[in-house]
């Protein structure tokens, strides 16, 4: 990039940015990850039951934390489902179109072949395509439910994968530690992973963390136009469709789960561009 | 010359084939096409005149061909919930689409040209630090979410604008403020690297050497370059505002083709559902298409081939 | 070109004295360039000859005020015509570059702004510094053009880099550094990007283009340095290791260094190729 002269003169700042970075993103992941296998269970209350009483309650209130939705509902153990649900469905849809894209990208890397070309052109195509749309439509005809979810947001992103592996493995392909392996003819699977794959792995661990940051957000946007989840089940993007009529009395059931959306993606995008500092 | 222009064409023709037969086994995949097409308050008699209709009851190429043969006549079937014909109703939301998305454009090309050259040309300094660093965050907030938190501050507390509809000026701001949200984090990130990227570049050495000042560098070298470069991904901006466009248009019910795809896909509104797809696919096309071009009229590189005097003067 | 330099031959034009060059800051601070010290008289030809790393392309970079970011001298004085320049403000250093001082890069096809024609930046030069209107500059283009040999300079002033083959290109940065008539050009590399049938003619254009000015010209290449340069300076990790004439140089090299150098040099003694005057 700096073709004056390449020196490496910021390389401490960018170090220690990147240091910082995964450190915070880290740190979030893993209180995350604690709060993933805690469990609505932690708040001690049912997310999905509803208590007339109680309802639209401040966060710290008794027993609430977070306070109560428009039925009662508690809004901590929602949150707490809403996470599991919004990470499970954002890790599962980037592992698919990581497979998937993964596979695909090799075939096409793999010199000339009517598939590889076919693969190509989709893949080409799809980067201006706005899957977003097919997404809706896709689930929408399939049915509300987390498998489908996954599965459409995962089959229908795997060209941001192929795409990257495809030039990557390209050149790693012509160079000459690989064409050797290939001469010696060691079985293509195992040239594959002892080779070709960890020269990939910067790129694809980079592209992951971001990849997890977009599904996030669109299972959230998928479940906030009413597709994907079923009503009333206790997602993000749910919960904030439903704050939308209670916003002068209750801002509060808009703010936590958008502030939860908002903590994820940023933990994400942390963590991805800490990856990329740090492997530049 | 006549080969290059056919491209396009023969490139729509299978995009447009590729994307007819997803649609065609989607349906059939989800059970039976009928049921689906009729929705789901038809009666038995209801589905099965759909199922003569359709000719549903033939062999699977037959019902391709027929299929395709519809879909090139621009017979999209009528809406279920409406019985308009279903092409007419897209076309008739697109304009309030049309209208969104340029005014978004606008706002968005207003906040990331300047905001990204300033951030690429300066290389250090708090201020700029202090900038990217919201910028960090405000990508990290999804674009609905911003939308959302745009209504409560403006609509709800401050009562300066409405919250829904499309009546008057006023009901343009939040919207556009809102896609322009989903397209101005990225889009300024990309300048921003673009105009680094030509501002370390060895031709602005060259403008260095001759005694160049940094408000002409960036003006004369690094911005034309940057922009130019940001062309190329002009297609991918573009997907985002069609995602940007679906979700903001159902929170603010402006009544454009995003509204439309999100009420039809939760009603199962089929044939609707399908020309949306169908006019989706048709405008991505156009606007990649469009773009190509102007970039071959535009960037030298692609608009002179020919070296000039060839072997003369080594 | 006509010899209207204002030093009368043999006056000095640049004098470097103890320069010292940092790179980066604190603990990761490297000093490509140590305790250098030169003189260059009008008319003479100096050759900086070193590998990569010798500081050789710094010291370039230094004296035309081009040293990229996190890089600055840290110690020495610069001395142009009589007038030290590294104490210069920018608006003042602005007026000598491509003025007083002319200079020439390696890679002519990345020096030149892909989008922009060869003549918009030979024009912004002689407007700045000539102060001429923009058509008058242009006739002075195409003179300037003309004098480096260069075919249909009308054309060429309104064609693209990459319309150009690397030899044109690279006479076109030449009149780039002469066009204002400087009193010193700086030739960093000029023929390391260029076929080896093309290289030996720019060097002669250069050498015959320098005329009664001072010409510092850099190289890794002690052969190229040999046919042009009057006195040879050998640089090796920053430090200056020996400098002469290049006769002394070549016949009776002090430092084991230079000997190196002389060895791997495609030293052309026994085919004693020289570069014909007239060809260029």
């Amino acid at each position: 990039m700096n073709a004056v002269v390449g020196l490496p003169v910021n390389t401490l700042g960018a170090r220690y940015l990147a240091r910082w970075e995964l450190v915070c993103g880290g740190f979030l992941l893993a209180l995350i990850a604690a709060l993933f296998m805690l469990g609505p269970a932690l708040s001690g209350h049912d997310p999905a039951f509803v208590d007339l009483q109680n309802r639209l309650a401040a966060p710290n209130s008794p027993g609430h934390l977070l306070g109560t939705d428009q039925l009662g509902r508690d809004l901590l153990s929602r949150l707490l489902h809403g996470l599991r649900w919004s990470l499970t469905a954002a890790f599962g849809a980037t592992l698919l179109a990581f497979a998937v894209g993964t596979v695909l990208g090799l075939i096409a890397a793999r010199r000339r072949s009517v598939l590889g070309t076919a693969i190509r052109q989709v893949t080409a195509f799809a980067q201006s395509f706005p899957v977003f749309v097919l997404a809706v439509c896709l689930v929408a005809i399939v049915g509300n439910s987390l498998v489908t979810v996954v599965l459409v947001l995962g089959l229908v992103t795997w060209p941001v994968f192929c795409r990257v592996v495809q030039a990557e493995a390209t050149s790693l392909f012509a160079r000459e530690y690989v064409m050797a392996a290939e001469m010696l003819q060691m079985g293509r699977v195992r040239l594959y992973f002892r080779h070709v794959l960890p020269g990939l792995l910067p790129s694809l661990s980079v592209l992951l963390a971001f990849h997890f940051a977009d599904m996030l957000i669109a299972e959230s946007a998928l479940s906030f136009l009413g597709i994907g989840a079923p009503l009333g089940a206790a997602t993000w993007g749910n919960m904030l469709q439903e704050s939308r009529a209670y916003l002068i009395s209750a801002p509060w059931l808009l703010l936590v789960p958008a502030t939860a959306i908002v903590t994820l993606v940023i933990t994400a995008n942390l963590l991805g561009d800490g990856l990329r500092r740090h492997l530049d | 010359m006549t080969l290059v222009r056919l491209r396009p064409v023969r490139d729509l023709a299978v995009l447009l084939l590729g994307t007819l037969t997803l649609l065609f086994f989607l349906l059939r995949l989800t059970g039976d096409p009928a049921l689906v097409l009729a929705g789901p308050d038809a009666t038995e008699q209801q589905v099965a005149a759909i199922r003569a209709e359709y000719g549903l009851d033939r062999s699977l190429p037959v019902q391709y061909l027929s299929y395709v043969g519809n879909l090139l006549r621009l017979d999209f079937g009528h809406s279920l919930a409406d019985g308009s014909p279903a092409l007419t109703k897209v076309l008739i939301a697109y304009p309030a689409s049309l209208l969104l998305a340029a005014m978004a454009m606008a706002v968005t090309l207003l906040i990331s040209v300047p905001t990204g050259a300033w951030l690429g040309a300066r290389r250090h300094g708090s201020a700029r630090a202090a900038v990217r660093w919201l910028l960090f965050v405000l990508q990290g907030v999804p674009g609905f979410v911003t939308a959302l938190l745009l209504v409560q501050l403006f609509a709800i507390e401050l009562v300066w604008l409405p919250a829904l509809g499309s009546s008057g000026l006023s009901s343009l701001i939040l919207p556009t403020l809102s896609v322009a949200s989903f397209l101005a984090p990225k889009l300024t990130r990309l300048i921003e690297a673009n105009v680094a990227a030509a501002m370390g570049s060895p031709y602005v050495r060259t403008a260095r050497a001759i005694g160049s000042s940094d408000r002409e560098i960036l003006w004369r070298h690094a911005l034309p370059n940057a922009l130019l470069g940001a062309t190329a991904l002009v297609g991918t901006q573009f997907a985002f505002l069609m995602t940007g466009l679906v979700i903001i248009e159902s929170i603010f019910a402006w009544p454009g083709i995003g509204w439309l795809l999100v009420q039809s896909t939760t009603s199962v509104d089929f044939p609707v559902v399908q020309a949306i797809t169908m006019t989706v696919v048709v405008t991505v096309f156009a606007v990649n298409t469009f773009v190509d071009l102007m970039q071959r009229r535009i960037d030298p590189r692609l608009r002179h081939r020919e070296p000039l005097a060839p072997g003369a003067g080594e | 070109m006509n010899s209207t330099s204002p030093s009368a031959r043999g006056n000095p034009v640049l004098q470097v004295e103890g320069l010292s060059v940092r790179a980066g800051s604190g603990e990761l601070a490297t000093m490509p360039v140590q305790d250098l010290s030169f003189t260059i008289a009008a008319g003479e030809v100096l050759g900086i000859v070193g590998e990569s790393g010798s500081g050789k392309s710094m010291t370039a970079y230094a004296i035309g005020s081009l040293l990229p970011e996190g890089v600055a001298v840290s110690a020495g004085r610069i001395v142009l015509e009589g007038r030290p320049v590294l104490s210069l403000l920018p608006a003042e250093r602005r007026a000598l570059d491509g003025n007083r001082i002319g200079m020439v890069f390696q890679d002519p096809l990345s020096s030149f702004n892909p989008v922009r024609t060869i003549g918009s930046i030979l024009i912004e030069s002689a407007t700045r510094h000539q102060r001429l209107s923009t058509s008058a500059a242009r006739g002075k283009v195409i003179e300037a053009l003309a004098g480096v040999r260069l075919p249909c300079p009308e054309l060429l002033v309104d064609a693209y880099p990459h319309q150009l083959s690397g030899g044109q290109r690279q006479r076109a940065m030449i009149a780039l550094a002469l066009l204002n008539e400087p009193s010193l050009v700086v030739a960093d590399e000029p023929t390391t990007a260029l076929d080896a049938t093309v290289q030996l003619r720019i060097l002669a254009l250069l050498k015959r283009s320098a005329g009664s000015r001072a010409l510092l010209l850099i190289t890794h290449d002690l052969a190229v340095a040999s046919t042009v340069c009057d006195r040879i300076l050998v640089m090796q990790r920053g430090r200056c290791v020996e400098q002469g004439s290049t006769a002394a140089i070549l016949e009776s090299p002090e430092h084991a260094y230079t000997r190196e150098l002389l060895a791997a040099a495609r030293w052309p003694a026994a085919s004693g190729r020289q570069p014909q005057a007239g060809a260029a």
